[in-house]
């Protein structure tokens, strides 16, 4: 099972992580009903402390991000949601409206909302 | 003196018509039960047609309020039964359910003795299934029971009485779930005269099914439905098309089963975007039907005789579902509505408003002129019978007139 995370998205991360100068630092992604779409997903910020092995399942990026530091980005997903959700990719957008995380190409996806935060399953 | 042929050959099609029908009624009298009969003022009719699923849990309310139509967290958390849909991503209807809280009542006691909110889902029986589904693949985290009852396990019936012809709209917070009598309720506000519905646990329903309390005759599950055709009230994914339909087309939101302030739900971009932006030109209205050329003063009201001759031309109802289109009675014939559900002589037509009745959704306005002929062609053979709509009050009063497009000088 894989999940992309991009370069930008490890990118923010890492900076988050310094600012707080919180090396254990992770994204989780979780999904739930509801949204326009039936399913949406939602995110924070936890403590890779605050994680529970039995249910959870971390990715972490190859690589670090930036040469600066040695924080790898992290992604954590429960097991529901990591089922309707892998094989899709994390990026960090910047648009004009606002920068923020998404799942993008979520691979059982066939259509979202406008907003992009809410997708069903096919 | 030459002897007449016994069938003059210049015999019109009304005339055939009523031949056929009066052949077709001899026939039924000895082979097939006659119409329903009249519904009678007062009295109640065991809800068969549909089923119960229990939602039990804390996160029952959150989960409901992501997938149904309605606001289920209406500040303070609701108490009162209320009509709904559930619907899919692209906004077209999976079914139209009835939400009873059951919170506090003396069945939540005893069937699970805590103070978790819990919520019965009334439902098609046979879309039973398909809603199952559809709560387990959105179930995910969320904690909460789903259970499916028994048949039997409790009776859903419609109560009406002939005082109360006008069912107030009722206010959120005032409609409790729970009846005078102790039982799990709802007022069907769908439209007025829709009475109540109650759940009955299997232990009050003796022989005849209804606790003597309640002071009510039984009426035949036909009755409920010509009370609810004769409103317009469609019901059930035999009227209206799973995944098809749109909860506009349908009255959903007449019915008062759409919140359209409450937030997020699955279905919720289109159905919002349609209210605010758009119009509903096609609608859900009773119609009544007759012979061809007999139209001139009909009246809605069901009519057991007119009924078999209705019969006679169309098949018997259920016969041939989706009962087919409605055109205008003219040469070109062309299409202007759906009948979709039919007893006897009357029945649902989803019908282009500005077409069939004197309504103004847009700002073309109505074409509608009191001449205008409406029919609908038999399934077999070349029979077709007159159709005809009518808006009722309720519906008439609950329509907001076309929009004015404001146009901005600049």
């Amino acid at each position: 099972m894989n999940i992309t995370i991009t370069p930008r998205a490890a990118h923010r991360l890492q900076t988050i992580s310094e600012t707080d100068s919180n090396p254990e630092l992770a994204l989780r992604v979780s999904v739930e009903s509801g949204g326009c779409h039936g399913f949406q997903y939602l995110m924070s910020l936890i403590n890779a402390k605050d994680i529970d092995p039995a249910e959870d399942t971390v990715f972490e990026n190859e690589e670090v991000a930036r040469k600066t530091g040695d924080y790898k980005a992290k992604i954590v997903m429960d097991e529901p949601s990591l089922e309707l959700l892998k094989g899709s990719s994390i990026d960090y957008t910047m648009e004009l409206i606002g920068s923020q995380f998404k799942v993008t190409g979520i691979p059982g996806a066939k259509s979202s909302c406008g907003c992009g935060t809410s997708f069903d399953i096919a | 003196m030459p002897v007449r042929s016994t069938r003059a050959p210049w015999t019109c099609a009304q005339c055939l018509l009523k031949q056929k029908a009066r052949r077709a009624l001899l026939r039924r009298s000895i082979s097939t039960s006659a119409a329903p009969p009249l519904p009678p003022a007062s009295g109640a009719a065991h809800l068969t047609t549909r089923r119960l699923i229990s939602l039990h849990g804390p996160d029952s309310p959150k989960f409901l309020q992501g997938l149904i139509t309605n606001n289920v967290l209406t500040p303070p958390a609701r108490q009162g039964s209320f009509y709904a849909a559930f619907l899919t991503g692209q906004g077209r209807v999976v079914v139209d359910v009835f939400v009873y809280p059951t919170q506090g009542s003396r069945w939540h006691g005893q069937a699970y003795g805590d103070g978790e909110p819990g919520y019965l889902v009334e439902v098609d029986a046979n879309e039973l299934e398909v809603l199952a589904k559809h709560i387990k693949k959105h179930k995910l985290r969320s904690k909460f029971k789903m259970r499916v009852l028994e048949e039997g396990e409790m009776g859903l019936w419609s109560s009406w009485r002939e005082e109360g012809r006008w069912t107030a709209h009722p206010s959120q917070d005032s409609n409790q779930s729970i009846s005078e009598e102790g039982y799990l309720s709802a007022t069907d506000a769908r439209a007025p005269g829709m009475g109540t519905r109650l759940l009955l646990p299997s232990s009050s329903q003796s022989g005849s099914g209804l606790p003597a309390e309640l002071e009510l005759e039984e009426a035949p599950l036909s009755a409920y439905t010509i009370r609810r055709y004769l409103r317009g009230v469609p019901e059930g994914q035999r009227e209206f098309a799973r995944e098809e339909s749109l909860p506009m087309n349908f009255n959903v939101d007449l019915m008062g089963g759409i919140d359209f302030k409450k937030g997020c739900y699955t279905g919720q971009e289109l159905t919002v975007r349609t209210h605010h932006t758009g119009v509903v030109r096609r609608r859900v209205l009773p119609v009544v039907l007759q012979s061809r050329g007999e139209e001139g003063g009909a009246d809605l009201v069901y009519d057991s005789s007119a009924a078999e001759l209705i019969d006679s031309v169309l098949g018997h109802e259920g016969a041939g579902l989706g009962e087919g289109e409605i055109r205008r009675d003219d040469q070109r014939k062309r299409p202007t509505g759906k009948l979709i559900a039919r007893t006897g002589n009357v029945g649902l037509g989803l019908c282009r408003l500005e077409q069939m009745s004197d309504l103004s959704i847009s700002g073309e306005g109505s074409s509608f002129g009191p001449e205008d002929r409406f029919m609908v062609q038999a399934k077999e053979g070349d029979g077709a019978v007159a159709v005809k709509a009518f808006v009722p009050d309720w519906i008439r009063g609950r329509l907001r007139g076309p929009k004015v497009q404001k146009r901005v000088e600049m």
